[in-house]
């Protein structure tokens, strides 16, 4: 998708996992131009997935699915397994940002979440926060590490590595209202072959105020290990809240020293 | 109540600093919110247990910085916490929605208070030795001394709660799954500040006197940790 990237627009990645064929291209590409050293390989024995995880080296991360139900086993076809390129959702309501102490945490021109790394001093609060376990601590640097959107090559005026390299277009790049046209041609096109299980996922802004990088899902969220609309809850619904049951035990604090230390009548 | 089972979030990796930072934060603030108590309504004879408590809160209040400075990631820059680096948006530092920023300020001004109040006592105790005199030696500054201990009160029972607030406000589960942690970590904070007093009133003879004081307002706090944490689970 050739597109001239301009600052002030928002920018995204729509994944269409009915198209991925689980190449890790997008890991591949990402890691070669973020300069990410990776893990040490490791064999996790389950399943064609052994990147685990999105963490500090692994911004994309290409979820294999194997546990699918037998009714998608057809004449000529094996089990169907689902397969996701995970990523940073660059939720417009981040739960990472709300919480980030320093404000190394940003929203950049192109409407993505960034994390500065000179100002990030590694208190981990974003991780504890992030709802999709995208956060980790690069253990060189101490600071905290995720998808930048290829914050660089935007500002270059290139798409992101992981696009770019995907052979299939399951991810694809461009301007936030491009892509969700393009999602609800996608979406309804499969509903029309009979694929009625398909289904978009931060589309609208039922999770998060909506996913800048979001998806057309072959099952539920929750197959998919992803939080669904009504678990989809951010870390500040508990500030309020919090802080009253403080105030509430604070003044049952002030009370019982009032008990315990007042001037009795006998001294 | 059903569980958040989607939420399987990477947990923070907070190490054991944190958990120091907890129990010595629920010391500084609760025996300062106490010693502050006992001068307002307690009786002329628990200024010297109100004094303990102004010593704790300073001794147990530097361990504070120590411990939060040593957790990050990269302790040089510890003071980003307060002063914002992003070019264009220099200035200082305050997130009204993140309970950890809200806590860096509130035991940053905290700490002026405590250190403050730890100046008075000192110099009190010292003059009370000088002059060997047997009245009780009120504490200086009369309404405005005491209207400062209670600003320095307010302060110091948000260092104790803060953090319970800051466990909650995240996605992990069971810490994200209730809003009572704040109040658990303030009555556990002022019953182990009042059990701290009371057990120091042995090293100081004219704080005897406060001694059961102490060991009621103990009681009493710890009822309501407990009442918190049945609360809350």
């Amino acid at each position: 998708m050739a597109t001239t990237i301009k600052p002030g627009e928002s920018y995204g990645f729509f994944t269409d996992t009915s198209i991925c064929i689980g190449c890790k291209a997008c890991e591949v590409a990402c890691k070669e131009w973020n300069q990410l050293e990776g893990h040490d390989g490791k064999f996790l024995a389950d399943s064609f997935d052994n990147t685990g995880q999105l963490d500090d080296q692994n911004w994309r991360h290409v979820k294999f699915i194997d546990n699918v139900p037998d009714q998608t086993v057809d004449a000529g076809n094996g089990k169907a397994w689902l397969m996701m390129s995970d990523v940073c959702k660059h939720c417009k309501h981040a739960s990472c940002m709300d919480v980030c102490p320093t404000g190394a945490i940003i929203r950049t021109e192109f409407d993505t979440v960034f994390i500065q790394q000179d100002a990030c001093n590694g208190c981990r609060n974003c991780i504890a926060a992030c709802p999709y376990s995208v956060i980790s601590i690069n253990q060189k640097t101490g600071t905290a590490h995720k998808c930048t959107l290829c914050y660089d090559r935007l500002q270059g005026g290139l798409e992101p590595a992981c696009s770019k390299a995907c052979p299939t277009q399951s991810i694809q790049f461009g301007p936030l209202a491009d892509l969700q046209k393009a999602a609800d041609v996608r979406l309804a096109a499969l509903h029309s072959q009979g694929v009625t299980q398909a289904e978009l996922y931060g589309r609208d802004d039922k999770v998060y105020g909506g996913l800048n990088a979001f998806f057309l899902l072959m099952d539920k969220p929750e197959a998919y290990g992803l939080p669904n609309a009504d678990n989809a809850t951010l870390p500040t619904r508990n500030d309020l809240g919090g802080y009253i049951g403080a105030f509430v035990t604070a003044v049952l604090g002030v009370i019982a020293g009032i008990i315990a230390f007042r001037r009795r009548g006998a001294s | 109540m059903y569980l958040a089972a989607e939420h399987f979030v990477r947990a923070p990796g907070w190490t054991w600093y944190i958990l120091g930072y907890f129990f010595f934060a629920g010391l500084t603030g609760g025996s300062y919110a106490l010693a502050t108590l006992l001068r307002l309504v307690g009786d002329a004879r628990d200024e010297a247990a109100a004094r303990i408590g102004f010593y704790v809160s300073f001794l147990t209040l530097l361990v504070c910085p120590v411990l939060l400075t040593a957790d990050l990631g990269v302790w040089t820059k510890f003071w980003h916490m307060l002063v914002n680096v992003t070019p264009g948006a220099q200035g200082l530092n305050f997130t009204y929605s993140s309970p950890m920023s809200v806590g860096v300020w509130t035991l940053f001004i905290f700490g002026l208070f405590a250190t403050v109040s730890l100046i008075e006592v000192f110099v009190l105790d010292r003059r009370a030795r000088s002059s060997a005199g047997h009245e009780p030696v009120r504490p200086v500054g009369g309404a405005a001394g005491l209207a400062f201990n209670i600003v320095g009160a307010v302060f110091a029972l948000l260092v104790v709660s803060y953090t319970g607030v800051l466990l909650s406000v995240s996605n992990q589960p069971i810490w994200s799954d209730t809003w009572m942690l704040g109040g658990l970590f303030l009555a556990s904070g002022l019953s182990g500040s009042a059990a701290l007093m009371a057990l120091l009133t042995r090293y100081r003879p004219d704080a005897a006197f406060s001694l059961s004081r102490l060991s009621e307002a103990m009681a009493i706090s710890r009822s309501w940790s407990s009442s918190c944490w049945w609360r809350s689970s």
